[in-house]
């Protein structure tokens, strides 16, 4: 009888192991999309060492010195992609946008469920996100004619508690490839690697 | 009974020694004027603009996101989204005499304001590198 008891419980713990490494890599977002969390907290004001990849992935050369053009058309590609502009300083060329979503992913919800029906605790799940889109338009130092074109893209995530469950820079390349391509588009311009 | 009086008196007594939350207004550990020496450095320039997006560039390439920037009062307010390492940073711009120009920075981490001079200088050894400019202690 306690043998079989015991079994069962095997049975189940092996059965719902793979389920929560499932969840697990479903409710984290895929490896590279996010910054990883290694920065000690002394190190805030520190170079990091992909500081200078960082760089190059979020920033585009254009041949113009038209800063208040590129200013206007980021705002207008960030309003077609549905951002709420915050706040705007044309003379420094930032611009500061936002957008409010669900941040709910099946992944995690499964997980969730699955946590509650074995263990009877409620663990929190992912609900809302605001995601920053912030932008700084300068002039090249290295050229005279062209301008560069900065966004950095990243996100606050908050659980079914209210809590922030997420602070985190988005690094998919994918992102900062689509916004330069709009903006390209948007300027007749071509975007040029630094 | 008496289980109740000894609960209560217990809840009395840590109600007596709670802390009022207001007054993190105007707490600090630092003196002002502690503070005021290591967030701030001063640089033989007076071109506040090439300042201010110096500055900007500096915190972008430290991983911060630009939440605001004001040529005119010359502010930069930035954030760094980093799970458990977020931290919130402002620096100002503003011209001192007839040659210089000092930058300070606040910031902001785990909800307390960071006070120790180490991490400021790790800002401004980035900033004098791109300012291309020797920060000098403000007396």
């Amino acid at each position: 009888m306690m043998n079989k008891k015991l079994s069962y419980l095997a049975l189940c713990i092996t059965l719902t192991f793979p389920l929560f490494a499932c969840a697990e890599t479903m409710g984290q977002p895929d490896n590279g999309s996010a910054a990883k969390d290694e920065v000690n907290s002394a190190d805030v004001l520190k170079l990091e060492a992909e500081s200078m990849a960082q760089r190059q992935l979020q920033t585009r050369k254009y041949n113009t010195t038209a800063e208040d053009k590129i200013v206007n058309t980021c705002v207008n590609v960030l309003q077609d992609s549905g951002f709420t502009i915050e706040n705007t300083e044309l003379k420094l060329g930032t611009i500061l946008a936002s957008k409010e979503r669900e941040a709910v992913e099946s992944g995690q919800v499964a997980g969730a469920i699955i946590i509650a029906v074995i263990f009877g605790v409620a663990i929190p799940i992912d609900k809302n996100q605001k995601m920053f889109a912030s932008i700084v338009v300068s002039p090249a130092a290295s050229e005279k004619k062209a301008s560069l074109v900065r966004i950095t893209f990243s996100r606050l995530v908050w659980n079914d508690r209210g809590a922030v469950s997420k602070a985190e820079r988005l690094e998919d390349p994918e992102v900062y490839q689509t916004f330069f391509t709009k903006l390209s588009k948007g300027l007749f311009l071509e975007a040029q690697s630094i | 009974m008496r289980k109740y009086l000894v609960l209560s008196l217990i809840a009395l007594s840590v109600t007596g020694c709670v802390s009022d939350s207001k007054k993190e207004l105007f707490t600090s550990t630092a003196s002002e004027v502690q503070l005021r020496g290591f967030q701030s450095r001063a640089f033989d320039t007076i071109d506040r603009e090439k300042t201010l997006r110096t500055v900007i560039a500096t915190l972008q390439d430290l991983g911060f996101v630009i939440s605001k920037a004001d040529s005119l009062v010359g502010v930069v307010s930035a954030s760094k989204f980093a799970n458990q390492n977020s931290a919130q940073i402002t620096v100002t711009v503003q011209q001192r005499g007839q040659k210089q120009t000092v930058v300070r920075a606040n910031v902001q981490q785990h909800l307390k304001a960071v006070e120790t001079p180490e991490l400021y200088q790790d800002f401004f050894t980035s900033l004098q590198k791109a300012m291309f400019l020797t920060a000098q202690a403000v007396d």
